[in-house]
């Protein structure tokens, strides 16, 4: 047998439809069941986020997990605010961001790569698609402009977030993103990026004696810089 | 993976000898349990939660197929393969020639339990391929040559000197036996091994129909980078892993990592859907899926669907007294503890794995934690009839019920015996306690075992009739 046998099509077709086929027998059925038209998202029970000011909640969630916040008013304070914490933690300056960030002003010593992190990535800008109060996470879209290494490599993952891109439930992101892909309508599915990223604070473990420890593959410091206009 | 569930009494018994162990378990039950506890103390919601959880599974499981093809369409929608495995060698095979395809060196691989059932890495490690398990809990026990011991925390019984004394052996540097210094030391050997990789494998904790995404959730960040610096990237599910929508998901991830960890949510959720795009800077160029059956379709059809409803969260082992006492390698293959018991004999036999099921003490709480009310107790007492119907039940223990069951139709014969044994026993008892009961020193070596108080229930019922 040579090595690519496995992948063969009409081999492969064949497991198909065996593995479909004894579905349906143990389901006590020959065929599928006829299909709902357009299944309606189901209306699941939720957690109640009673919380008025999301952007506070969505701190207070954020926070406890190990990371950290600040509130600025607008993306030009929040470079301003990127720049002194650095200095002020003694942080290396960010060497990668998201495209749309180059344009903002960033010190001249700053250069920016829009492109992939590598392995000796110390530090990038990101910028969130949105954050979701009920459990202070962050939500992020690959594509041209967003690399996912970025997200995962640099030792300090700094973030920049629209306080009116924080949403309450997860549901009312599954909209916003419906409507974020297909905004004249379509198919917001022909739009998916690569990987929808939710990230909650710094890359952890607890896999030596269940301590938790921060810093285990992913970045050890988060810091997320929200602003309002 | 080897199967050595016909060890299970003789492996129970050095988990309960080994000092190591029973610190680490002991460490272990008292976290997961604490921290599960309050977090869901925290959401009044969350029995409404595993309600709907249930109910949703269980229409899922109904139409199981469709769902199933909708997905698969969905990724070839984004430039994804689906490939169908009926068993675990087809599983295999399927995986070896994409590698070999790919002329892969390096396979970097996240947590999945599903390759741990189909036996991945030794048939890799077979093909000269280079794997390395990337979350930390799987790395250690990989270099300890050891299958994991729990499914989300698979090097729960390991102490922190050991797996520093694993560390110097396998890297040749001298790491302090400090969890941050651990910790540290495996960022740095793995940080490389990611930048290497030629195919990056994954499991998937749900599949979702309508975006055809496949999702993982980690702590670490581990399956992340795995996936998005390979070249290409192979995710291993089991089939009754999809869900129709981004709201379904949402529903059981609520409940997840609730359950396992005690988070509100895993520090990271990623949903991948296919390889990167045209004008993506990073991501894997292939992405594909293998759907494993392994014995799962057949479950749909008996009184075990309900286990299919399983999210593989790992409550039940955390609160079950028996996983707590002798750990996970006993159970002597991939899936330990209560749902292993119900799923272990299901999947390699119910002769092979004849001890697991019938190690519980039946007492419940495993199915009150479960966060999709997966009857585990009634489960794990159908295996054993089951068991029982194929007689597969020990000659003495078979003759013992039998013996017991013509005393129990005799209802006078069955009193008379109650009321000698009641008698008996009582006079063995001082201060209230039996310390020693012949033939069972196992049970009285380690616990007291109460005296009756020298007359029946019954006698004293009726005695307390007549004297009202």
């Amino acid at each position: 047998m040579s090595a690519s046998a496995p992948l063969d099509p009409a081999l492969a077709a064949r497991r198909r439809d065996t593995v479909l086929g004894a579905i349906r027998r143990n389901l006590g059925r020959d065929t599928a069941p006829p299909a709902p038209e357009a299944p309606l998202p189901p209306a699941h029970p939720r957690l109640a986020v009673p919380d008025e000011d999301l952007v506070q909640r969505w701190r207070e969630r954020w926070d406890a997990r190990g990371g950290t916040s600040a509130l600025v008013p607008t993306k030009e304070a929040a470079v301003e605010h990127l720049v002194a914490w650095c200095r002020e933690h003694d942080l290396p300056a960010p060497s990668h961001a998201a495209r749309p960030l180059l344009e903002l002003p960033w010190p001249a010593d700053w250069h920016l790569d829009p492109g992939p992190a590598g392995i000796d990535t110390q530090s990038a800008v990101s910028l969130a698609f949105a954050g979701i109060a009920e459990v202070g996470n962050l939500a992020f879209l690959s594509g041209p402009a967003s690399p996912v290494t970025h997200l995962f490599v640099p030792d300090n993952h700094f973030i920049l977030l629209e306080a009116a891109a924080i949403v309450r439930h997860f549901e009312d992101l599954w909209q916003r993103l419906r409507h974020h892909l297909a905004p004249a309508g379509g198919d917001w599915r022909e739009r998916l990026p690569r990987t929808l990223n939710f990230v909650a604070g710094p890359s952890r473990t607890g896999d030596v004696e269940q301590t938790i420890q921060l810093g285990a593959h992913g970045p050890r410091r988060v810091h997320v810089v929200i602003f309002t206009d | 993976m080897q199967i050595r569930t016909r060890e299970f009494v003789p492996r129970a018994t050095f988990a309960l000898h080994d000092p190591n162990l029973q610190r680490a378990l002991a460490n272990a039950a008292g976290g997961f349990i604490g921290k599960r506890a309050k977090a869901v103390a925290e959401v009044p919601e969350f029995e409404a939660l595993r309600e709907a959880a249930r109910v949703r599974k269980d229409e899922i499981l109904a139409e199981l197929d469709l769902w199933l093809e909708r997905y698969e369409e969905r990724v070839r929608a984004v430039g994804g393969q689906v490939h169908w495995a009926r068993d675990a060698e087809e599983a295999r095979a399927i995986i070896r020639a994409l590698c070999a395809r790919a002329g892969a060196k390096t396979v970097a691989k996240g947590k999945s339990m599903v390759s741990e059932e189909i036996g991945l890495n030794e048939a890799l490690a077979t093909d000269g391929l280079e794997v390395i398990e990337t979350d930390l809990g799987e790395y250690i026990v990989q270099l300890a040559k050891e299958p994991p011991s729990h499914i989300i925390a698979p090097a729960v019984h390991k102490t922190k000197e050991q797996v520093a004394e694993l560390f110097a052996e396998h890297h040749g540097t001298t790491p302090e036996p400090t969890v941050p210094g651990l910790v540290t030391e495996a960022r740095e050997q793995l940080r490389c091994q990611f930048f290497r990789t030629d195919v990056g494998i994954t499991g998937a904790n749900f599949l979702i129909a309508e975006t055809g995404a496949s999702v993982i959730v980690t702590n670490e960040g581990n399956g992340d980078l795995t996936q998005t610096l390979a070249r290409v990237h192979i995710v291993t599910a089991g089939i009754e892993k999809v869900v129709p929508t981004l709201e379904d998901a949402t529903l059981f991830l609520r409940l997840l990592a609730r359950s396992a960890t005690g988070q509100d949510s895993e520090t990271y959720t990623t949903y991948s859907m296919g390889p990167r795009r045209a004008d993506d800077p990073d991501g894997p160029q292939e992405y594909h899926v293998v759907l494993v059956d392994n014995g799962r379709s057949r479950m749909l059809g008996g009184p075990w669907r309900e286990m299919l409803r399983c999210i593989r969260c790992g409550a039940c082992m955390n609160h079950c007294p028996v996983y707590g006492a002798i750990g996970g390698h006993a159970y002597g293959w991939v899936y330990p503890g209560p749902m292993g018991s119900v799923l272990t004999p299901l999947f390699v036999g119910l002769d092979t794995a004849y001890d697991l099921p019938n190690a519980c003490t039946l007492n419940g709480r495993c199915g009150e934690v479960c966060p999709v009310k997966i009857p585990l107790p009634d489960l794990i007492r159908e295996v054993r009839h089951a068991q029982q119907r194929d007689g597969l039940h020990p000659p003495a223990e078979q003759r013992a019920k039998a013996l017991w069951r013509r005393a129990a139709e005799r209802p006078a014969l069955y009193h008379g015996l109650e009321r000698l044994a009641v008698r008996l026993l009582a006079t063995l008892g001082q201060n209230g306690r039996i310390r020693r009961l012949p033939g069972l020193s196992a049970w009285t070596d380690a616990r007291d075992l109460p005296a009756p108080a020298g007359r029946t229930f019954l006698e004293l019922w009726h005695a307390k009739g007549r004297d009202q």
